[in-house]
């Protein structure tokens, strides 16, 4: 199909070349800021991708060397540990289960704190405390956690030993195998904040009719929830879980301010936003493989904003 | 089947500040169709959603027959509500609306299927089972809630103003279709409503509120014939009925505007109103023969086909009247004269006398 027999097929039939001119013409500022700032930067990676670099000047074409490189390094994906299931296992596999284990904690924290605070008096108040992770810098988040898990002042260790679990006490942050899952809760506190306000304006939205209908036809607690609220919130738990995904995928501050440009001992918690940042800024300049794990990232990415986009 | 009591219900919200229901004291006998019927604001709907278990009394009791039920869940009552927006759940189909409450109770697939085919042949909605909530029209949403209702076979069923939201045409309808289907069942029924036209025409005893409290209960007939007070007077009938105000001077009612009436029944109160209905009245240009008359101001004429309105502007207020047909015009001076057998007396505090 040709573009043109696209464009008619998707646009109004009342919409002559006339009018099309004038949309045109006022998408023009609009079109032009998106494809210097967006369209265009992906393209010049896409095809940067596949040439050789001398700092920040183009060299000759390498073809898929880059990519293979890319997926070999042990930065990005450590084949042997993957497949032992140890950390570090590299970027990639790390911000996925980053991502498996983030996504569903946050957004069923935030729906049952939306629940809880939906007729509590006070609620306002408690929904800001919560809330203020989300408006607070990443960065902070990382440097709070890093106060949280000290093992002499943090307040985790601190608990820890006031519950009798001295044998627990340790660095959290230093520690490979765990280190990813504590920088996790603190992902999760963000983005709780978050989603909790998405559904709770989604719960507000419910006809209170339909939970009273329900709980004289018999329904309890639990059945009007999975019966009447579960499916009625369900466009927000669409955009709450891609809205998420996406952050994960794009996460960085929070890890480098816990664990500095390596992402942790041995990159345990590093993740492809670090990786990018990495073989970008940091001698040796490997642009080319920049190029590419920020590529990586764009096709997990892209195929989630383009379903939040086409949502009704 | 189930008897409802209500003995001595309050009901307060905002710690005391606001008072939706004061001490009502009714009974719904067993399979009989009851209106709650009064302004908005009136307390009908808290009352109603008391019954229903929605809202606790803040004092009294409510029995269902022997069981005092006030403090239990709706759940456990056994009752089927019809809201005033339907609150079918959009995301079913109606077929899955009319099948919850009996998902819910945990009766098998098979008997599910026979009552809600029952239910909506009942109710002539076996066309839209499959449709959505959002895809019917206005009438068929209603008769999708009254089978949600019925089908579990409760044993109280309530109606919460289910007929506002539909034209005048399908209200009609579905007036006489409720009727039809409460004496098919011989559920025991309440039913809130601002509108006195459905009260007096599907109501078995009508529950008149006002201000939280009851006014009158009475039957359509005796509320329309024998108003106990000057506010359910005024408030029954379209137009309502028209109240002379005076004073009781020797064994006459002297109006306000200077001219007596004969004392249609023996009182001891000061200051009276004498109520007349419009239908009773009647106009003539000539002085009549009678004491029984009020001169007037034609103030406008209404021909409305079925009869003619005139309003007669007598000392300062207006007296509705309904005649089947005039010559008055406005401005004309007109004669008031209604039988006396057809007057109300009511006393200082609004208290019917005679």
């Amino acid at each position: 199909m040709s573009v043109g027999s696209y464009l008619e097929d998707r646009l109004d039939r009342d919409v002559d070349g006339e009018k099309l001119t004038a949309i045109l013409v006022f998408m023009l500022p609009g079109l032009t800021l998106f494809g210097i700032f967006s369209v265009g930067p992906m393209l010049y990676s896409a095809v940067g991708s596949f040439f050789t670099w001398d700092g920040f000047t183009i060299g000759q074409f390498a073809g898929f060397e880059t990519w293979i490189a890319t997926l070999n390094d042990d930065a990005i994906i450590n084949w042997d540990n993957l497949l032992a299931l140890e950390y570090p296992m590299g970027a990639l596999p790390q911000n996925i289960i980053w991502m498996f284990v983030h996504v569903p904690l946050s957004t069923f924290l935030g729906l049952g704190l939306a629940l809880l605070f939906s007729d509590l008096r006070g609620r306002s108040v408690l929904r800001s405390m919560v809330f203020l992770a989300f408006t607070t810098p990443t960065v902070v988040i990382g440097l709070v956690l890093l106060f949280v898990y000290d093992p002499q002042a943090g307040i985790f260790n601190e608990l820890l030993r006031v519950i009798g679990l001295e044998g627990q006490v340790r660095n959290w942050t230093q520690e490979p195998q765990i280190a990813i899952y504590a920088l996790i809760v603190g992902g999760v506190w963000v983005q709780t904040g978050f989603s909790m306000l998405l559904y709770s304006s989604a719960l507000a939205g419910i006809d209170p009719a339909l939970l009273e209908s329900a709980r004289v036809d018999g329904a309890g607690r639990f059945r009007r929830f999975k019966d009447i609220i579960w499916p009625l919130v369900k466009p927000v738990t669409a955009v709450v879980v891609i809205m998420s995904m996406i952050w994960v995928i794009r996460i960085f501050a929070i890890v480098y301010a816990a664990g500095g440009p390596s992402g942790g001992p041995g990159g345990a918690f590093s993740v492809l936003g670090l990786e990018v940042y990495q073989a970008a800024f940091s001698v040796p300049i490997e642009y080319s493989k920049a190029m590419v794990v920020a590529l990586i990232e764009l096709v997990i990415a892209l195929p989630m904003a383009w379903y939040i986009a086409s949502m009704d | 089947m189930t008897r409802i009591s209500m003995r001595s219900v309050s009901k307060y919200f905002d710690g005391g500040d606001t008072v939706a229901n004061y001490k009502l004291d009714m009974e719904v006998d067993d399979g009989e169709f009851v209106v709650f019927l009064g302004p908005s604001g009136c307390g009908k709907t808290t009352a109603l959603r008391m019954i229903a278990g929605l809202e606790d009394p803040s004092e009294g009791e409510i029995y269902f027959d022997d069981d005092r039920v006030d403090g239990t869940p709706p759940a456990d009552r056994n009752v089927a509500m019809v809201f005033q927006n339907y609150a079918l759940y959009p995301h079913m189909t109606v077929r899955e609306n009319i099948e919850y409450p009996l998902k819910v109770r945990g009766v098998p697939p098979e008997e599910r299927d026979e009552r809600v085919a029952q239910v909506a042949e009942l109710l002539h909605i076996e066309d839209q089972m499959e449709s959505d909530p959002g895809e019917i029209s206005g009438g068929q949403r209603q008769r999708t809630s009254l089978a949600r209702a019925i089908v579990r076979e409760p044993s109280v069923f309530l109606l919460d103003e289910p007929l506002s939201n539909l034209d005048a045409k399908l209200r009609l309808e579905m007036r006489s279709e409720l009727k039809r289907i409460q004496n098919e069942l011989g559920i025991t029924t309440v039913y809130v409503t601002h509108n006195q036209e459905e009260a007096m025409s599907m109501g078995d005893k009508i529950v008149v509120l006002n201000d939280g409290t009851i006014r009158q209960v009475a039957d359509p007939e005796e509320l329309y014939q024998r108003p106990r007070t000057t506010w359910v007077a005024k408030f029954i009938g379209s137009p309502p009925m028209n109240l002379f105000e005076g004073e009781n001077r020797d064994g006459r009612v002297q109006l306000a505007e200077g001219n007596t009436l004969p004392m249609p029944a023996e009182t001891s109160s000061q200051t009276v109103s004498v109520g007349v209905r419009p239908e009773d009245i009647d106009v003539s240009t000539d002085a009549p023969d009678t004491e029984w008359t009020v001169p007037g101001t034609v103030k406008t004429v209404e021909p409305l086909g079925e009869y003619v309105l005139v309003n007669v502007e007598v000392g300062g207020s207006v007296v509705n009247v309904k005649v089947p047909h005039t010559n008055a015009v406005a401005g004309d001076p007109i004669h008031l004269t209604f039988d006396p057998t057809d007057a109300y007396l009511y006393d200082g505090d609004g208290e019917l006398v005679a």
